[in-house]
């Protein structure tokens, strides 16, 4: 059996990984893609204690972290794509529309 | 073995997500995370969440993904301008923001020593039932006789596991409401009158992960009763079909048969259609399966004190349970039945039967507890979580159903006209038009004549 802590050190570094991506990439679609992978770390790392401690708990947590994460999605397109549509570009350094 | 499959798919993982980072092609980038995806849905197998692993699959390789790419297409938005590339700080903040996090993580991981967490309590993943087959004994308890000793001749038991009350006061004939869980491995059971924790008898059993173990407790005299585990069911139950094992718990019956009832007797005592033969008292029969489709018919002879039948030098007893509705099986599921004997009025013992339902234990990270977890105990949660669904649909609906910019008509280009187009003519002409123009007369009433 592998040990639960070899799976929250891979979580870890998925979880920086994504990260990294959120502040380093200028397309938002690639920003949500960063998102994604940090909320797959930490359902690893969820999952990875669920069995350390025997209990289904952390895999129930899983499922409302992927319900919320197929939620954001949907709205966070349906914004790029109404961003588009208005400004033509959805590089994330030029919109500062609501800079003062 | 097992840990260089973990090093392999953890580092497709990471090399997923670091290609996932660096491609310029969000397209790259979308199939690369789908890549980290199947990876961590390897993981979860390994890690006992198989249904979770088939969501991760069909949830976020499946339906988020493609969501991701139909809009990437939709966009155009593959690669970001070049001309853009120029960032303030470009690679600067990603970097160092991940070096500080590893940096964190890291000093977390020396501080607890690299272990998390104190011992994790076991899973309680098996299950123990208890099936009371003692019959009550011809004579009660003696007049003053203390709380053990009236249990005992009342035959109500209590169960206790490793020293922990499991079961209290339990009575013959109890087989639904008698399991509960243990955690797998070796265990002290202790029969002790009810009310006191005496241990009158004490069995030393071993359960396995996932298994669910039936001990049945028989015997006829004080100094007879017995725990015995049965054995476990391991055919797995087809379509319409019912898994029965018997259990001999038949005082006085030091082997039945269980046949057919509407077999033949052979001249030699035998019969034509056995079902299971030779059980020995305290032993579990083999699998019998029961095809409900036909009729299950079924009779135990030799032993108890029913019907006598002779044939052949044998006398066979027949003990007609077919009869009697409580045998009731079901298909797809597995039933431990106990033989065993009911003191009657008159001291003697019928036989009688007891069905025990096999109820498998449920398995850590198996659909069935995911869904009793979400749909019993997260029940709320799960609802509000639905809403949030429902919000950010509409919320899709709305950001993106909105009108397009077609120009307005302008005022100019239509002129408002207050006056009737007639009188205006006729003031500029200086003729009345309305005059001349012919009047619709409104159409004669006709009167129809309907023909009698």
């Amino acid at each position: 059996m592998v040990q639960t802590e070899s799976f929250v050190i891979l979580s870890m570094i998925l979880f920086a990984l994504g990260a990294m991506g959120v502040l380093v990439r200028r397309n938002p679609i690639l920003v949500f893609m960063s998102v994604e992978l940090m909320l797959n770390a930490a359902n690893l790392a969820l999952v990875a204690f669920a069995r350390e401690w025997g209990h289904a708990d952390g895999q129930l947590f899983v499922f409302f972290v992927i319900t919320v994460a197929a939620a954001e999605v949907a709205v966070g397109l349906a914004l790029i794509v109404a961003i588009f549509r208005t400004k033509r570009n959805i590089n994330i350094d030029e919109l500062h529309l609501m800079e003062g | 073995m097992e840990f260089l499959l973990f090093t392999g798919v953890g580092a497709l993982a990471i090399i997923a997500a670091v290609a996932m980072l660096i491609s310029d092609n969000a397209v790259h980038s979308a199939l690369f995370l789908i890549g980290n995806f199947l990876c961590v849905a390897f993981l979860y197998l390994m890690l006992e969440a198989p249904f979770l692993a088939m969501v991760q699959i069909a949830v976020y390789a499946g339906a988020i993904m493609v969501l991701f790419l139909f809009v990437i297409m939709l966009l155009g938005a593959e690669k970001t301008p070049q001309a853009s590339d120029k960032r303030r700080l470009g690679w600067v903040p990603g970097v160092a923001l991940a070096a500080a996090l590893s940096f964190i993580f890291a000093v977390g991981a020396a501080v607890s020593g690299g272990q998390i967490g104190t011992a994790p309590a076991p899973a309680e993943d098996a299950l123990m039932q208890v099936v009371h087959a003692a019959p009550l004994p011809a004579e009660p308890a003696p007049e003053g006789a203390n709380e053990a000793r009236v249990a005992i001749a009342e035959r109500r038991f209590d169960i206790y596991v490793d020293g922990a009350l499991k079961l209290e006061g339990i009575e013959y004939g109890a087989t639904e409401g008698t399991s509960f869980t243990v955690s797998a491995g070796e265990h002290i059971v202790q029969l002790s009158p009810a009310g006191t924790n005496v241990p009158l008898k004490t069995a030393t059993v071993t359960v396995e992960s996932g298994q669910a173990l039936t001990l049945v407790l028989h015997g006829d005299t004080d100094a007879s009763l017995s725990l015995t585990p049965a054995e476990p069911f391991d055919a797995v139950v087809a379509r319409n079909t019912a898994a029965v094992k018997f259990f001999n718990a038949l005082p006085d019956a030091t082997s039945i048969d269980v046949v057919d009832i509407q077999s033949e007797l052979f001249d030699d005592g035998r019969r034509v259609t056995p079902i299971v033969e030779s059980v020995a008292y305290g032993a579990t029969s083999k699998t019998a399966l029961f095809n409900l489709r036909e009729a299950s018919n079924w009779t135990v002879i030799e032993g108890g004190s029913a019907e006598k039948v002779k044939a052949g030098d044998r006398t066979f007893i027949l003990v007609r349970v077919n009869n009697t509705p409580v045998i009731e099986y079901r298909p797809e599921r597995a039933y431990l039945t106990v033989i065993t004997g009911l003191r009657a009025p008159d001291g003697t013992l019928q036989p009688n039967v007891l069905k025990a339902q096999q109820v498998s234990p449920l398995v850590f990270g198996s659909p069935q507890v995911i869904g009793q977890r979400l749909f019993i105990d997260y029940a709320l949660p799960m609802q509000l979580v639905a809403v949030l669904l429902l919000a950010a649909m509409i919320g899709v609906i709305v950001l993106t159903l909105r009108k397009e910019h077609t120009p307005k008509p302008s005022r100019a280009l239509r002129r408002k006209v207050s006056r009737p187009l007639t009188s205006v003519i006729a003031s500029q002409t200086g003729t009345d038009v309305l005059h001349d123009t012919p009047q619709l007369t409104a159409p004669q009433e006709q009167t129809e004549t309907v023909g009698d």
